[in-house]
C-alpha cells in the first residue's frame, strides 16, 4: 500500500469519526449505531497503518490473496449491519402502528367526551 | 412552589402501592405522577384500582424516555419543581421536603439525593460503587464539580432545567449524562445526603452483563455532553 493511500485512508477515517460524534451530539444519530461505525472506522485505520496485518491474517486463515479476505469479511460485515437495520426498522414499524392506533382511539374518546359535555 | 414527583414504573406491581403510600404519608405537599412504561405485569391494573395518578405509555421507552415523559408532563402543567423518585421502594419520601428546601435555599437548578455524603443506608454493591467512584472522578475532571452520587435517581429540578430535560434527555443510563449536560450548560447542582433502601421486589434494569457496555457508553456520552455544552 502506498504511503499516499495510507494517509488518505487515515484522514478520511478521522474525519468520519469526527462527523459521527458530531451527529451523535446533535441527537441526529443513535449512539449505539454511531459507535458501531466508529469502531469500523478505527478498524479500517488500523489496517491502513499496518497493512502487514492483513497479510498475516489471510495467511493464518489460508486465504491466498489478502484482498479477497478483505472483500469477503467486508461483505459479511455489511450484510450483518443490514440485517440489524432491518430488525430496527421492523421494530419501528410496529411502534408506529401501535402509536397510530392509540392516537386514533384517543381522538375518538376525546370527541365523544366533548360531545357528551355539550349535550 | 408547585412541585410534582415523577415515578417511572416498569413492572413494579410488587412495590408501587408501597411507594405511593410512602409519598402520601411523608411528602403530602407534592403532587405525583406515575409513568407506566408499558409494563407487562399488572402495574397498570393496580394503578387503576387504587385510583393513582398515572400516565400509561403506549410503547416501552426505557427509563430515559419514561422520566422525560414525566418532565414533559410537569412542564406542560406549569410545575415549578419536579422530583424523580423510583417506583421500586428504594427511595424514601421523607427526604423530598429537604431536597425542595435545598433547591430554593441554595438557588440551585438541581439537587441530587446522594447516598455517599454521609455513607449511610444501602450503599449498593461493591462493583457498582467502584463504577460510581469512577464517574465521580470523570465528572470532576471534565466539569471541576464533585458529584458524589451521579447515578442517583433521586433528583429534583427547577422549571428551567425541567424545560431543558423536556427537549433533551438521554435514552438509557440517563443520570450521569444528563448531570454533565446540565453542568456544561451552566446549571447549578447541589447534593443532600439521603438514605436509600435495598430493592425488595422485582429486578433492576442494570445487570452485570451490560455493565461493561454501560461504562463505555456512559463515559463516551459524558465526553460528548461536555464538548457539546461547552459551545
Amino acid at each position: 500500500m502506498s504511503l499516499k493511500l495510507q494517509i488518505l485512508i487515515i484522514t478520511c477515517m478521522l474525519l468520519a469519526i469526527v462527523v459521527i460524534f458530531r451527529k451523535i451530539g446533535k441527537n441526529k444519530l443513535d449512539f449505539k449505531l454511531g459507535l458501531l461505525w466508529v469502531v469500523i472506522s478505527i478498524v479500517v485505520m488500523i489496517f491502513a497503518i499496518w497493512p502487514g496485518l492483513l497479510s498475516r491474517i489471510s495467511q493464518f486463515l489460508g486465504i491466498y490473496d489478502p484482498v479477497n479476505m478483505l472483500f469477503f469479511f467486508g461483505i459479511i460485515l455489511l450484510v450483518m449491519i443490514i440485517f440489524a437495520l432491518s430488525s430496527e426498522i421492523s421494530k419501528l414499524k410496529e411502534q408506529v402502528k401501535r402509536l397510530s392506533q392509540e392516537i386514533a382511539i384517543l381522538r375518538k374518546d376525546t370527541y365523544d367526551d366533548i360531545n357528551k359535555n355539550q349535550k | 412552589m408547585k412541585s410534582i414527583i415523577i415515578i417511572p414504573a416498569y413492572n413494579e406491581s410488587g412495590n408501587i402501592e408501597k411507594t405511593i403510600k410512602d409519598i402520601k404519608d411523608n411528602a403530602p405537599d407534592f403532587d405525583y405522577i406515575i409513568i407506566n412504561d408499558c409494563s407487562t405485569d399488572n402495574t397498570l391494573e393496580i394503578c387503576r384500582n387504587n385510583n393513582f395518578n398515572y400516565i400509561n405509555l403506549p410503547i416501552n421507552l426505557g427509563i430515559g424516555g419514561a422520566v422525560q415523559a414525566g418532565y414533559r408532563y410537569a412542564f406542560y402543567h406549569g410545575y415549578d419543581a419536579a422530583v424523580q423518585f423510583d417506583g421500586d421502594g428504594q427511595h424514601d419520601a421523607k427526604y423530598l421536603g429537604k431536597m425542595l428546601d435545598c433547591l430554593a435555599e441554595t438557588d440551585s437548578d438541581m439537587v441530587i439525593g446522594s447516598r455517599f455524603i454521609e455513607k449511610e443506608g444501602f450503599q449498593s454493591s461493591g462493583i457498582r460503587r467502584v463504577g460510581i467512584k469512577y464517574f465521580t472522578f470523570l465528572i470532576r475532571l471534565l466539569t471541576k464539580t464533585t458529584i458524589t452520587d451521579p447515578t442517583s435517581g433521586m433528583r429534583i429540578v427547577n422549571r428551567s432545567l425541567m424545560k431543558d430535560f423536556t427537549f433533551n434527555y438521554p435514552k438509557d443510563y440517563p443520570e450521569p449524562e444528563s448531570t454533565v449536560s446540565a453542568l456544561s450548560k451552566g446549571y447549578k447542582i447541589s447534593e443532600v445526603p439521603v438514605i436509600m433502601k435495598e430493592r425488595e421486589e422485582g429486578k433492576s434494569s442494570i445487570s452485570m452483563l451490560n455493565g461493561g457496555y454501560y461504562m463505555i457508553k456512559v463515559s463516551l456520552a459524558i465526553l460528548i455532553a461536555r464538548i457539546k455544552g461547552g459551545k
